[in-house]
């Protein structure tokens, strides 16, 4: 018998491979259009640090979201285990003290504490937060979105 | 000269070992198969346990228990004297966690009570053996919080906690939130319901159903948190105040399909309100009669939103 032949190789690579099962996400994310993107957010000209991007749905209200880094660079989460955006309209809303489960707060904090006191400070104007007028169109091919936001 | 000696060749010997490789490779995922199975069925075991419990509560009370109350429990912390938990029962106090007690801490986080030990304390009726998720979970700061299966059915369409968080297509009139009061379900804040008021008919009306527990995935800002006895964040609530959050730790709602959490196109306060299961393809319900059914994933939503309700009416297929 030839040892090298790769008859009995592949069977027993074979066999362990039925040992192990089929990871990934539960979800079946084939059912949205998803597109990886990010960008990178300024305030007057400079990156703005720590501050949560969402890109709101306005249709179903669901919302994919970031967190800029020291450079104001984010990178899209559509949930938890999923990163990307839906295509579409979509309202962008850029905050210093939102928080989300999951990226800026531990989802064991989900419910919120009531008495807390907000030591944090929104450091971004109504016009691109609470009461937002960035609209954008996010199509297949998306690359990135900047925002250079001016504080007055 | 060559003497021939009796014993297996290499050849002999490997083909032996990709044999069994092959048998093995073929009998292992089927012995997962019966594992599941047999968890499936303890699963509903416990539907019944809690159904039964639940019967019990009504022959004893003349009601189900509410769903939650104004003490921040929830059903289940009503109903454990029926599952042989009266010891456990027998330790909680009822009064409000939120109001400031000097024996308790002044705020929630300090939630210290024999209450917060309850929420400790695993009791095993309530946790399904294929839910894949830590025995004990540092939650809501309860450092050792046992998360859980099973959730009372609180209406057909219940879209939220909030009502201000209802997401677009869910916020009209039709749809309500888990923190106002007389839902069309069986168990929601403050209810008292009878078997008198299930018109509907018992063996048509959903009591208590599976979720998909996953404590850590968050959507749309919602975490899929699934806990029993006591929720410390719904705070002061009292019937027909709208204050509070989380009911949904404890009850749940037919607004959108069994297994949401599956399909991503639905909104994350929707996926939370959903039930669910780690089972394949649906979620094991007990009806208000104390029957425990398998109900698919695939069941139509008018069905599906049917059995929530207690008596509305509805005439339905009960064979789907």
């Amino acid at each position: 018998m030839n040892l090298k032949n790769p008859w009995y190789k592949w069977l027993s690579i074979g066999s362990l491979l039925m040992f192990f099962g089929c990871g990934g996400p539960v979800a079946d994310y084939s059912m949205v259009d998803l597109v990886n993107t990010g960008g990178t957010v300024t305030l007057d000209g400079s990156p703005l640090v720590g501050a949560v991007v969402t890109f709101e749905d306005p249709t179903d209200d669901t919302f994919s979201y970031g967190l800029t880094d020291a450079n104001g660079k984010y990178t899209l989460q559509f949930d938890s285990e999923m990163k990307g955006v839906k295509t579409g309209k979509k309202v962008v809303r850029i905050s210093t003290t939102k928080k989300i489960l999951g990226l800026n707060s531990a989802p064991s904090a989900e419910g919120g504490d009531p008495d807390a006191k907000r030591t944090d400070k929104e450091l971004v104007p109504e016009k691109y937060n609470k009461k937002s007028t960035l609209e954008i169109e996010v199509t297949k091919g998306a690359v990135q979105f900047d925002f250079d936001l001016q504080s007055k | 000269m060559r003497v021939r000696r009796s014993a297996f060749t290499l050849v002999e010997l490997l083909v032996v070992i990709a044999i069994i490789g092959i048998l093995v490779g073929l009998l292992l995922p089927a012995v997962q198969a019966a594992r599941e199975a047999a968890r499936r069925m303890s699963c509903s075991n416990n539907l019944k346990q809690l159904g039964l419990a639940m019967h019990n509560y009504h022959d004893a009370f003349r009601t189900f228990p509410q769903g939650f109350g104004e003490n921040q429990e929830f059903w289940s912390s009503q109903i454990l004297p029926q599952l042989e938990q009266g010891n456990l029962f027998n330790t909680l106090v009822w009064a409000n966690s939120a109001y400031a007690n000097p024996a308790w801490g002044t705020d929630w986080t300090n939630f210290n009570s024999p209450n917060r030990t309850a929420c400790e304390t695993l009791v095993p009726a309530f946790r399904c053996p294929s839910m894949a998720q830590d025995t004990y979970l540092n939650y809501n700061s309860i450092a050792r919080r046992v998360p859980v299966s099973y959730r009372g059915v609180a209406g057909a369409k219940v879209a939220s906690d909030d009502a201000s968080t209802r997401p677009a297509g869910f916020n009209t009139a039709e749809f309500t939130a888990l923190e106002q009061i007389n839902l069309d379900g069986v168990l929601y804040g403050a209810s008292r319901v009878r078997f008198g008021d299930i018109a509907d008919g018992t063996s048509n009306t959903l009591l208590i159903g599976e979720s998909y527990t996953d404590c850590d995935f968050v959507k749309d800002n919602q975490g899929m948190d699934y806990f029993a006895f006591f929720s410390p964040q719904m705070g002061l609530w009292k019937a027909g105040r709208l204050t509070g959050t989380e009911h949904s730790e404890g009850l749940g709602s037919a607004v959108v399909q069994i297994n949401a959490r599956k399909n991503p196109t639905i909104h994350g306060v929707l996926m939370e309100m959903s039930f669910g299961s780690y089972h394949t393809g649906g979620a094991s319900f007990v009806f208000c009669d104390g029957s425990v059914r398998f109900l698919p994933q695939s069941l139509d939503l008018v069905t599906y939103q049917a059995m929530a309700t207690r008596n509305r009416g509805e005439v339905f297929n009960s064979n789907e």
